[in-house]
């Protein structure tokens, strides 16, 4: 473990000093990162302008509920976000590179490149929880607010858990960019709503099958007190970050063994 | 090099089942949205539910056709150094861009079937208003289609000046998916940001069809939206010849 961490240190430096290479290019990620998740926020925006509440829910949750997912995205994005690549180093065989290293290909494939687009989201998310917190009546307790980013963390895990499993599927499939686009979008436009809108079946669809509610929905009610929307107990509800480490340990599972169907493209 | 653009969508049979699952659950989950949104309220800024879940579909449809994932080839034939083959090709690399767009929306043409055929069967689809103004819509959406086919090729030789070309093209992709109407109908936009987004041109490429569709427009009017296309499709154009005329003077081919 000391070992992996080390390597990823090292890694990690190595990735960041390559995208800080190109300084203008720093910039222009980070305005374009900024660029998208206000496009979001736009559209959140712009319904709740125009229709006043969603779901029951008033503009203060839903923005707390944003917020939250938000950051558990830019969670996903600094750690996890290079396995969608994975279609991409299957077909240019840069995977024979990382059997050969000493070191765990999943790590490899984690810092093949820096991703320097989540200070963009970092700072909308910090900006949106800023504005929302306050403006939401919540009853804060230390441990409520400990909660709070263990749930961001793990709602990060389970969008990395998502993509990666979909990533291992390229082993076989070669081509899986369209559901990557699905994710993204599924997660990027359906997460930031409360999911109760879609009625008891979507939303335990939304639990079970996709499971969008842990980046926002579930942690966003149990810090407004809105555990009334949900369709489970609200014990069940203070365990869900669980659910988010134990998707990431298994799509790694599942990762390392798909990738033994690897077969090098051979250049 | 149509065919080319479509059997390269069509190429990757599982990525084709996956983008046909993918719209079909997008229609369901639009549809849903929107109906859920719309509860309690009878009408929003003159606008009933039906209306705004057929265009949010047709929209999200459009949409898909016109701003694809993957801008161009451009970036991975630049990065790669293979775009030395297209300069030395008699048709130009904007030609050979333009001709593999009409390709790969060829190849989500069953993509955009599915959508249709669910949001059917959801009943979230309404018919256009008449036979005119389903001409109209026909006519102004494949002009908006070009407007964007030429943006789109404008913003991806980009990459002829910077490798990574990631952070443009999530600036553009996020500045014309708000300001087209695809995500949100121009309808429920606060009455001060109307001006600067009908000044763009992205709201030609969604939303001005699909008024016509609902029948919003009168069929008068078309002549001004089409006008505007056009004035908009040769102002595209002349970016994209100035740009590539730029482009092909920085070109470096990679790779030996």
């Amino acid at each position: 473990m000391a070992d992996l961490l080390r390597d990823f240190r090292i890694l990690l430096r190595v990735a960041w000093l390559t995208e800080l290479e190109h300084k203008a290019n720093f910039f222009i990620s980070v305005i374009g990162a900024l660029a998208f998740n206000a496009g979001q926020l736009l559209f959140i925006g712009v319904l709740l302008n125009a229709f006043g509440s969603i779901a029951g829910w008033t503009p203060a949750e839903v923005m707390v509920l944003f917020g939250i997912r938000m950051a558990s995205h830019s969670m996903y994005a600094f750690f996890f976000r290079r396995v969608i690549d994975v279609d991409l180093v299957v077909h240019t065989g840069e995977f024979d590179r990382y059997l050969l290293r000493p070191t765990s290909p999943f790590l490899q494939l984690l810092t093949r490149r820096f991703n320097l687009q989540q200070f963009g989201d970092v700072i909308v998310a910090a900006a949106i929880l800023a504005v929302a917190l306050p403006k939401a009546s919540i009853t804060w307790h230390p441990l409520l607010a400990l909660w709070l980013v263990i749930a961001i963390g793990a709602g990060g895990m389970l969008e990395g858990a998502l993509q990666l499993a979909r990533g291992a599927l390229a082993f076989r499939l070669q081509n899986t960019q369209s559901l990557t686009a699905l994710i993204d979008t599924v997660f990027g436009t359906y997460g930031n709503f409360p999911l109760q809108i879609f009625g008891t079946l979507g939303s335990i669809l939304f639990t079970v099958v996709l499971p969008l509610a842990f980046v926002g929905w579930i942690p966003a009610a149990i810090v407004t007190g809105r555990t009334d929307s949900l369709w489970f107990p609200t014990w069940l509800a203070w365990l869900s970050p669980a659910v988010g480490v134990a998707g990431m340990a298994a799509a790694i599972f599942f990762f390392t063994r798909q990738s033994r169907h690897y077969s090098s493209p051979g250049s | 090099m149509i065919r080319l653009g479509s059997t390269n969508a069509l190429f990757f049979r599982a990525n084709l089942a996956l983008s046909m699952v993918s719209v079909a659950l997008q229609t369901v989950l639009l549809v849903t949205v929107w109906r859920a949104v719309y509860s309690g309220h009878g009408q929003v800024a003159g606008i009933n539910e039906a209306d705004a879940v057929s265009y949010a579909v047709i929209a999200m449809l459009l949409w898909h056709i016109a701003l694809p994932w993957q801008l161009s080839s451009i970036p991975d034939r630049v990065r790669e150094g293979t775009v030395a083959t297209d300069l030395i090709r008699p048709i130009g690399v904007v030609g050979q861009s333009l001709l593999q767009a009409v390709g790969a929306t060829v190849g989500a043409i069953p993509g955009v079937m599915v959508g249709l055929a669910v949001a059917f069967a959801f009943g979230g689809l309404e018919p256009p208003a008449s036979t005119g103004a389903l001409g109209g819509f026909l006519l102004t959406a494949a002009l908006g289609w070009s407007i964007a086919a030429m943006l789109n090729i404008a913003v991806s030789m980009v990459a002829f000046w910077t490798t990574d070309t990631r952070g443009p093209f999530y600036i553009y992709r996020a500045v014309a998916s708000f300001a087209s109407g695809a995500l949100i109908p121009l309808w429920f936009m606060p009455t001060w940001l109307r001006p600067l987004l009908d000044a763009l041109p992205f709201g030609l490429q969604v939303f001005a069809p699909l008024q016509l569709w609902h029948g919003q427009e009168p069929i008068g009017r078309l002549w001004a939206v089409l006008a505007t296309q056009l004035a908009w499709l040769a102002a595209a154009a002349a970016i994209v010849a100035l740009v590539s005329w730029r482009a092909l003077r920085k070109v470096v081919i990679n790779g030996g």
